[in-house]
């Protein structure tokens, strides 16, 4: 069977398109509160992170769970990635919007994880991902625990003003 | 002894980005990085599991080898070519950041051959030396797309 091709079109491959089709008009609905640079890199970083996990993690010698209908990269797997893009987003949308600081960030980034733990549930629950050798949804929320606050991390990196500014080098 | 070597290459890479001078942005840096990190982790997969023509390790410490090499050397090095060629003025000087992007993957790449990170059962030096050639072809089209995209929307930003 050739690289990208669907095995069979069913559940998993319906959420990930609705599920795109709805994060997207949500992306496209909420109201500017960042650059749009901004914008593209921390959906380019929600593309990026899940990938990684699934490419080392997820496949490879450790194996630990499927996406989609077989461990082969599928054209779905790459919607499944757009499907995730606009969570970056919105994670520091809210961050924003509810001016998240200090202890309060604790409490953002678990409740982010809830979140996340809830829609990757649902992706088991309609074989979107499909877990072996011993891996469960507890080390998820984990992983999201980190993944999270990285995209603060990031965040705060990103949009830091520079240190110092010379007239022909940018040194940061 | 192989993942220490180049867990090191990492680091000394990336304190070379981080503290000297460059001339792309934070956000250019980041955008090429993911990006070409994204392409990478495709081709890879797809060359090494989909159609075999590379044998990737089967042990622990040799497969985290090629996954460093793989989602952070691989991006960073297009990264750190583009940031030297924008100092570079004449094509002379712009060759010699190219030539040696092209030597550290070749150098990269046999280092982990040697510590069995990866083989070549059905591939060769000269085509993975295209394919990192073809990354910073990207790399460049990205930068200008990127500086083409944001330029007066967003001057001034990190």
């Amino acid at each position: 069977m050739s690289i990208f091709a669907i095995d069979k079109f069913d559940q998993n491959e319906w959420f990930v398109i609705i599920g795109a089709v709805v994060t997207y008009t949500g992306l496209l609905l909420l109201p500017k509160r960042l650059p749009t640079s901004t914008t593209l890199l921390l959906c380019i970083w929600a593309f990026t992170t899940p990938k990684f996990y699934d490419f080392t993690l997820g496949g490879g010698l450790f194996d630990y769970y499927d996406v989609n209908d077989s461990p082969r990269y599928c054209i779905m797997d790459l919607v499944s990635y757009f499907f995730f893009a606009p969570f970056g987003y919105f994670f520091i949308y809210f961050y924003e919007w509810l001016r998240a600081r200090g202890r309060a960030v604790v409490f953002y980034i678990l409740g982010w994880s809830l979140v996340a733990v809830g829609v990757e549930w649902l992706m088991v629950y309609f074989h979107v991902l499909t877990y072996k050798n011993g891996y469960t949804i507890a080390y998820s929320f984990v992983i999201y625990l980190f993944t999270q606050s990285m995209t603060l991390v990031f965040y705060h990196w990103l949009t830091r003003p520079p240190k110092q500014a010379s007239s022909d080098l940018r040194t940061e | 002894m192989g993942l220490t070597i180049l867990l090191t290459i990492c680091w000394l890479l990336l304190t070379i980005l981080i503290t000297y001078p460059k001339k792309l942005s934070r956000r250019e840096c980041v955008f090429l990085f993911l990006v070409i990190l994204d392409i990478n982790i495709s081709v890879s997969w797809i060359l090494g599991y989909e159609l075999g023509k590379i044998e990737i390790s089967k042990q622990t410490s040799t497969y985290l080898m090629y996954v460093v090499y793989r989602s952070v050397l691989v991006p960073l090095l297009p990264v750190l070519c583009i940031n030297l060629l924008l100092v570079c003025r004449t094509f002379l000087q712009k060759t010699l950041p190219v030539a040696g992007y092209l030597v550290a993957v070749w150098g990269l790449e046999t280092l982990c051959i040697r510590y069995k990170a990866f083989t070549f059962p059905d591939f060769n030096m000269l085509k993975e030396l295209v394919v990192a050639g073809s990354y910073l072809l990207i790399a460049v089209l990205l930068l200008k797309w990127f500086r083409y995209a944001f330029a007066k929307e967003e001057v001034g930003l990190p």
